[in-house]
């Protein structure tokens, strides 16, 4: 609906970036616990159905950005009317602060367990978002560039994933379908948990110079996503056994512990840290989201709404201090997640195609 | 950068009280003693001739200008006669105080009453042309840029014989007067760009202008950066390739150096000589030169982290050296590197400061006395001093000089990160870093094309450069007018073994 | 952003950093050893490395006695100059006592701290482990010493691989046991002298040097390696073994039968006997061959009546069973039946004719 400048548009081909630098985050580190506590060493089959999931929501969600032609609060505007569609949008960005906050502050957490036990969160949250706010400051085209470097710089970390190989004993994976197609089914909640945050596609979609041909480029960023989950999951269960998987909170660090170079002995301290490059697109895609939605609602700067937001975040994580805080707060956010992409998602989808042709017949 | 910028074209006139009449501006130039002026009656008609002696050529005055004078009696008859063209009759005092003091000779009449003409005698002491000493490369032309801006465009122009080599000269600066001159070849270039030029050089309100390096920097897009964003260089053949791949470029007089934009990262860390070698070991010496502009930032941040903080992460075997090494320095890594590397500082800019040949003794005996000095006195240790003194040496394969500094000086806030933060330290650093240049623009353009915004068809001349067979398409990061450079012949036929 | 900038440093500087472990300043751990003692209390020795000046290594060991093993780590800082860091521990020695007592309380605080590397080298030692520790082992220190023992016997010899992420993968997977290399010291040297066999966390068993080399052939595939046994009157040692190994299970709920089948090529580079013609080689070929059947189902018979199983019959029972119950497969193990066959190839044998 708004008109958005040639220059600060991105080519259709990086939502393959966006969609994959946010889809792996913290959550690759120490996903394998909850999957395998609910179907064993069948888990690999429910991230195929997850996965499966998120590409129809996908592609519902391009479907309903199409029709509209503009961002998520453009949808809302239009289909409920100008107050309880900025309801909805302010919800959504609420959601958006408590995923950047959860991701934040899983991050911390991880520093504080392996690197730095007396590190300061307070200071470390500070410095992290005042990096982010200075990508966010650069506009989409700047965050867009950090999703690129947060795809490619670590990638170097998948060669790492032969060393476990070493150790792996394959016979782990039989029997398939050691457990019922329900219990399968049902845990494909826990993977579409660790792939949230493609929805900041409701906000970056007009940004597309040409946004429907970036739906291939979306679909495909998922799909390289959903292999590096199967990859690493697969590795895991032949890695670990079942108790062992269920034990380890960060089972993928833990697999890095093993990997042995002439020049490192310790992989997993690097790993840690160049983490935060996968991390930082995360947290600049969540919160340029989230301050391009409250521009869109309140049309005050985004830069100040940006500012106001991040502090928000910043006490947020200095907030939460022990583990069990921190799982309630990502459990609460996973629950917002999953239902908002599973349940309000398609509900908007019928909801819109429903009132287009009304309008269609209508207008006829 | 605004208070660069013109604020208003009615300031330059509160400067100077308007001199009235030319009597009034020739008395306000006789206050220089190297004003010669003296009156001569021998002649038909008697004259007065006045110039700046150190500007002017005594060769010129003796030869054409004087004896010419004894035959003359108006002013007419002196323009015809003397064998120099350019010569302007004095209209106003302004003419005066602009052109004497850049080397004309002001002659008139004695009856006339100062109205008189001036006649460009200007010296003209210029190097002659030399080899490029910062971008000196083995093979390929021996010449590089001199201080004299038609000089300068000869170069390029021998180079680019074409008729759509588009050269527009403005004056910049309001006491330096610099001339400066930008080239574009016209069909090639954008037009975008170099309206953003155009417009950037006549935004400039500057007193002197010194070098290219002031324009350079005064037109920078951000002028907050580390980073060069215009690229400069003294070889009139890189100047003319860049001009026909569609960029710009900036020649300033009196300055050895040309101005290439836009720019990019890639091409701060590309030399001419890569399109001179073959293409595989041009490719495997960007390579190597790339390792080392990170080696050379990264590793005493590495060194620093490592053994401030992730003792884990050092193989067994290196344990023992760098811990008997280490025993007897009472420093913490961070100091002992700082140490060390404001050293090399200090011998690098000793050196660049005194003659070539003291300059190279200081860096000798600095080394290596220096060196061995603080090992064995226990303020630092022989690993990190090996490292330090290979980060010197990988930090001078950079090959422009400008960005050869930043590299320098960026090292340093990585050293301080990694000393409070171990390796997350140095990768928030590297972030900021990162997110720096992904905002940084030369004249507009994306400073890291074609890395991102990703340009896959510019990515075959950057980290390893393809044969020039694959280069058809000049890069896209330019905008060029005519995006082709040659069409590649469609299929080699491939030919079976002996056919 | 200036202001931004210099805020950042400010703050970074003025709190001050994390907590800092400069290299000279620590002790690094390279080895521990635990005992048991007669009063159920756990006595530890950690070993340092002291680098000295002259670039040798030497060691220095602490040890302390508490209740329980986590408690020894603060006994021993308090006897420390420098702080103990635990970040560079290669090996853990248990003396044979505590060894059948139970490890599970030590290994799982190994586990648990992310600063232990899953590589650990872990053994049982034939007697205490502080005799070994005290001692000045090898000319890199103890802890270097014993990691690069076990790391090339692992690696090149009869060794089977085993490492701290190997033990608690067998000590959690509910259908497989742990074992760990079971050594002794001899004068100077550590010597392994067989492999400890775990049931859960405590040693029950232990192999001697001669049966290592079958237990490794029934572990794992491996190349290297060598084995010398009697062929008639004479001797033969092969080297450059290489094996490969295939299971078969049969009936795994009711009457398990396990099959079992071994290929082996091997070189020989030593006979004692008079000259090594055809029909040596191809004796000396059926004869290991023997060997191997009949030592093999030996062994697994042992591990069977020990009630056992470090080679993982049960995770073999397991991918062929779905819902599978390790409860009732514990019941039914007992029953099963081996069968051993073997094929081995002399491929090379020197260079001389």
């Amino acid at each position: 609906m708004t008109t958005i400048p040639d220059r600060l548009k991105v080519s259709p081909f990086f939502s393959f970036y966006l969609i994959q630098a946010i889809q792996i985050g913290v959550g690759i580190l120490g996903f394998q616990r909850v999957l395998t506590k609910a179907v064993g060493n069948d888990a690999w089959m429910s991230i195929i159905l997850g996965g499966i999931g998120v590409h129809v929501i996908i592609w519902m969600m391009y479907q309903i950005l199409n029709k509209q032609n503009g961002d998520i609060t453009d949808v809302h505007r239009v289909l409920f009317g100008k107050w309880i569609g900025s309801g909805f949008s302010i919800l959504l960005i609420i959601y958006f602060c408590l995923l950047t906050i959860t991701i934040l502050r899983s991050y911390i957490e991880v520093v504080q367990v392996w690197m730095f036990p007396g590190i300061r969160i307070s200071l470390f949250s500070l410095v992290i978002l005042i990096i982010v706010f200075y990508i966010v400051n650069g506009g989409l085209r700047t965050v867009t560039g950090m999703a690129v470097l947060g795809v490619v710089l670590p990638a170097y970390l998948l060669f790492s994933l032969f060393y476990p190989l070493k150790y792996a004993f394959f016979e782990n994976l039989l029997p398939i379908f050691d457990h019922s197609m329900i219990d399968i089914l049902k845990s494909t909640k826990d993977v579409s948990l660790s792939v949230l945050g493609f929805e900041t596609l409701l906000f970056y979609y007009p940004f597309f110079k040409e946004p429907k041909k970036s739906q291939k480029w979306a679909h495909l960023g998922s799909a390289s996503t959903i292999f590096i989950y199967l990859l690493v999951m697969i590795i895991s269960i032949a890695y670990f056994s079942e108790e062992q998987l269920i034990r380890n909170i960060w089972a993928t660090l833990t697999m890095l512990k093993i990997v042995q170079l002439p020049f490192v002995e310790r992989i997993e301290y690097v790993a840690i840290s160049s983490w935060l490059f996968v991390i930082l697109p995360n947290l600049c895609l969540a919160m340029w989201s989230a301050s391009r939605g409250a521009k869109r609602v309140f049309k005050k700067k985004q830069r100040s709404l940006l500012v106001v937001l991040l502090l928000l975040v910043c006490a947020g994580s200095c907030v939460l201090k022990t583990r069990e805080q921190i799982e309630m707060i990502s459990d609460f956010t996973a629950e917002i997640g999953f239902y908002f992409i599973f349940g309000y998602i398609p509900f908007l989808f019928l909801f819109s195609s429903i009132f287009y042709r009304m309008k269609g017949r209508k207008s006829a | 950068m605004r208070s660069l910028k013109k604020k208003g074209s009615n300031e330059k006139s509160e400067k100077k009280p308007e001199i009235a009449t030319i009597r009034e501006a020739f008395d306000s130039l006789r206050k220089s003693t190297d004003f010669v002026f003296y009156k001569k009656e021998h002649g038909k008609v008697p004259y007065v001739i006045s110039y700046f002696s150190s500007i002017v050529d005594a060769e010129v005055i003796h030869q054409y200008i004087l004896p010419n004078l004894l035959e003359i009696s108006d002013l007419e008859e002196l323009k015809s006669k003397i064998p120099i063209e350019e010569i302007i009759d004095v209209t106003s005092p302004k003419d005066l105080t602009e052109r004497l003091p850049s080397g004309y000779v002001y002659i008139y009449f004695t009856d006339s009453d100062h109205h008189g003409v001036l006649i460009p005698a200007m010296k003209n002491e210029n190097r002659s042309i030399s080899p490029p000493e910062v971008e000196f490369s083995v093979v390929g032309p021996k010449e590089s840029f001199v201080e004299s801006l038609e000089t300068n465009i000869y170069l390029i122009r021998k180079r680019l014989p074409i008729d759509s080599l588009r050269v527009e000269k403005i004056t910049i600066g309001d006491l330096s007067n610099t001339k400066v001159a930008y080239l574009y070849i016209e069909d090639i270039a954008d037009e975008e760009n170099v309206n953003t030029l155009k417009q950037r050089l006549d935004e400039i309100d500057f007193d002197a202008i010194g070098d290219t390096a002031y324009i350079s920097q005064i037109i920078a897009d951000n002028q907050r950066s580390p980073f060069p964003q215009i690229l400069d260089t003294e070889r009139p053949d890189r100047v003319a390739t860049a001009l026909a791949e569609g960029k710009l470029a900036i020649l300033v007089d009196r300055s050895p150096h040309a101005l290439i934009g836009p720019t990019t990262f890639n091409e701060s860390i590309s030399t001419f000589e890569d399109y001179l070698l073959n293409w595989y070991a041009a490719s495997f010496i960007r390579i190597v030169r790339i390792a080392s502009i990170a080696f050379s930032i990264l590793i005493t941040p590495i060194y620093v982290a490592t053994l401030t903080y992730h003792y884990e992460l050092i193989p067994k075997d290196l344990l023992a050296t760098l811990i008997t090494s280490r025993r007897a320095i009472p420093l913490p890594p961070i100091l002992e590197a700082l140490f060390l590397e404001l050293t090399i500082e200090l011998l690098r800019e000793a050196g660049a400061r005194l003659p070539t040949k003291v300059g190279q003794t200081i860096g000798i005996v600095g080394g290596i006395v220096i060196g061995t000095a603080s090992v064995e006195a226990g303020l630092t240790s022989n690993v990190l001093l090996i490292m330090v003194a290979l980060a010197a040496l990988a930090s001078f394969t950079t090959p422009t000089y400008q960005f050869g500094n930043t590299i320098r000086l960026i090292r340093f806030p990585f050293l301080l990160f990694a000393h409070a933060w171990g390796l997350i330290g140095i990768v928030l650093c590297f972030s900021f870093l990162a997110g720096h240049l992904l905002q940084l623009t030369s004249l507009g353009r994306p400073y890291l094309e074609p890395f991102y915004p990703t340009r896959v068809r510019d990515l075959k001349d950057t980290i390893i450069r393809l044969p020039f067979s694959k280069l058809s398409r000049r890069p896209v990061h330019n905008h060029p007018e005519q995006k082709k450079r040659f069409s590649p012949k469609d299929e080699k036929v491939h030919r079976d073994i002996d056919e | 952003m200036r202001k931004v900038i210099f805020l950042l440093i400010s703050i970074m500087f003025l709190t001050g950093c994390v907590e800092q472990k400069i290299i000279d300043d620590i002790n690094i751990m390279s080895a521990v050893g635990y005992d048991a003692r007669d009063d159920g209390e756990v006595k530890g020795t950690i070993v340092i490395p002291v680098y000295k000046a002259d670039k040798s290594i030497s060691n220095e060991s602490f040890m302390s006695v508490a209740k329980v093993s986590k408690e020894i780590n603060r006994q021993s800082q308090m006897k420390s100059a420098d702080p103990l860091e635990n970040g560079g521990i290669e090996v853990v020695l248990f003396g044979k006592e505590l060894a059948e007592r139970g490890v599970y309380e030590i290994t799982d605080t190994f586990e648990r701290d992310a600063a232990i590397g899953s590589r650990l080298y872990m053994a049982v030692v034939d007697g205490k482990a502080d005799e070994v520790l005290e001692k000045n082992l090898g000319n890199l220190g103890t802890g270097a010493y014993l990691n690069t023992l076990f790391e090339h016997n692992m690696r090149h010899r009869e060794l089977p691989r085993s490492n701290l992420h190997l033990f608690m993968y067998s000590y959690y997977s509910k259908v497989k046991d742990s074992f760990l290399p079971y050594v002794k010291l001899t004068g100077n040297k550590v010597k392994i002298i067989g492999i400890a066999l775990f049931k859960g966390d405590k040693a029950v068993d232990y192999l001697n040097d001669s049966d290592m080399f079958f237990f490794k052939a029934l572990m794992e595939n491996f190349r290297n390696g060598a084995y010398t046994f009697k062929v008639g009157e004479d001797y033969v040692t092969t080297y450059n073994i290489t094996t490969k190994r295939k299971y078969e299970i049969e009936d795994p709920l009711t009457q398990p039968k396990v099959k079992l089948r071994v290929k082996l090529e091997a070189h020989i580079r030593e006979y004692s006997g008079e000259t090594l013609d055809p029909k040596v080689i191809d004796l000396a070929g059926k004869s290991l061959e023997e060997q191997i059947n009949k030592r093999s189902e030996e062994l697994l018979k042992r591990f069977q009546d020990k009630g056992i199983d470090p080679i993982g019959i049960g995770v073999l029972a397991k991918t062929q069973t779905r819902n599978f119950d390790p409860e009732k497969w514990n019941e039914t193990y007992p029953n099963a039946t081996f069968e051993v066959s073997s094929k081995v190839l002399i491929t090379e044998t020197g260079v001389i004719e």
